[in-house]
């Protein structure tokens, strides 16, 4: 889970593929374009004052390039709740809200284990449950029973916070 | 933000890939592409022999009817179109979303798998080794093999699969179709 934007992830991917194609018909215009009736532009050798631009451009792309790689997949934390305070502030961990609930239903027939995260996504820090079920189990019973640990964390707490609960199966 | 849009937006991102492992490689690409024009202008800028084409001989051979040309193009063209589809495709898990008010649900299509099969065995009274089921986008498949002498009602089977669904109200929708083998099995 990240916090990167998924929509610009595509709109990248979508302008690399344009331009690929661009160019690829480009390179096609000499060998086609006197049976299209086409003329090819003749290039001319490239100037000094040319070649600066060209070298600018390659950096400028390097750069941002390395830029968008090393920030891609941020959003993890492990602070699940900041609380404020004139004399301090209090912190909760994302595991100590996660041990809560699988403690909770370490007893629980259905459910094999219990795994937990956090992440921000739009300002906000969401819990993340990861549930692995037996094959058998009973899966509505489980969603309930998870849910009403997630209401008696709420009165622990005193806070309600989003939370995302994953189920998968296990063996 | 509202919780409500909150929990929407993360059940999309839980049951679709994300693209940013391809935009990296896609920009590692571009990069690794940008470095050699970089090499080779400031080469041609110093006024050194090129490591392969100096950009004034890559503007002649654009010019010319070199052989090699269309087949660089067409290289071009097919690599833009493969990143034009894995910018557009969805790219699905194989997972569901679930409706809770407190809580973003996503469910793996196997977990809801072995659900079915619970539900669907135990309403035709079918040993657990007797049944399998799969899930895929939009159905539900259930198999049941019933044991000799015993006859299983389908009917059974299907109403307690579809309860289990209308429960769950899975999105993106889901049918189940419980189907009796029939072949029974002797012995357990």
């Amino acid at each position: 889970m990240t916090r990167s934007n998924r929509i610009l992830n595509r709109a990248l991917i979508l302008l690399v593929g344009v331009v690929a194609i661009a160019a690829g018909l480009a390179l096609e215009l000499p060998t086609f374009s006197p049976r299209l009736g086409l003329q090819t532009p003749k290039l001319a050798v490239p100037s000094d004052d040319v070649l600066w631009i060209v070298f600018a451009a390659c950096v400028a792309v390097v750069v941002l390039s390395l830029l968008w790689m090393f920030t891609r997949g941020r959003g993890r934390t492990s602070e699940l709740l900041v609380l404020g305070d004139p004399n301090g502030s209090i912190t909760v961990d994302a595991r100590v809200a996660g041990d809560l609930i699988a403690d909770g239903l370490a007893d629980h027939r259905d459910i094999a284990s219990v795994g937990s995260g956090s992440y921000r996504m739009r300002g906000q820090r969401v819990l993340s449950l990861r549930v692995v079920i037996r094959p058998s189990a009973d899966l509505p019973g489980v969603i309930r029973d998870v849910a009403q640990k997630i209401d008696e964390l709420d009165v622990v707490l005193e806070r309600r916070f989003p939370v995302l609960l994953q189920v998968v199966a296990g063996r | 933000m509202n919780e409500t849009t909150l929990y929407r937006r993360i059940a999309r991102r839980e049951t679709h890939q994300s693209r940013s492992t391809a935009s990296v490689v896609v920009l590692a690409l571009v990069s690794i592409g940008a470095v050699y024009v970089g090499i080779e202008v400031v080469l041609a800028l110093l006024g050194r022999p090129p490591l392969l084409v100096s950009p004034a001989q890559a503007v002649v051979a654009f010019g010319s009817k070199a052989a090699w040309l269309p087949w660089a193009g067409l290289g071009a063209i097919v690599f833009g179109l493969i990143l034009v589809l894995v910018a557009i495709v969805p790219a699905r898990r194989a997972r569901h979303a679930l409706p809770n008010e407190r809580m973003a649900i996503v469910v793996d299509d196997r977990a809801l798998a072995g659900a079915l099969a619970t539900e669907a065995r135990l309403a035709a009274g079918v040993p657990k080794n007797r049944v399998r089921a799969s899930v895929s986008r939009s159905r539900g498949l259930v198999s049941l093999t019933p044991s000799s002498g015993y006859p299983v009602s389908q009917g059974d089977a299907q109403e307690a699969a579809d309860r289990l669904l209308a429960a769950l109200a899975v999105s993106p929708r889901l049918r189940a179709r419980v189907s009796v083998s029939e072949n029974a099995v002797v012995g357990s």
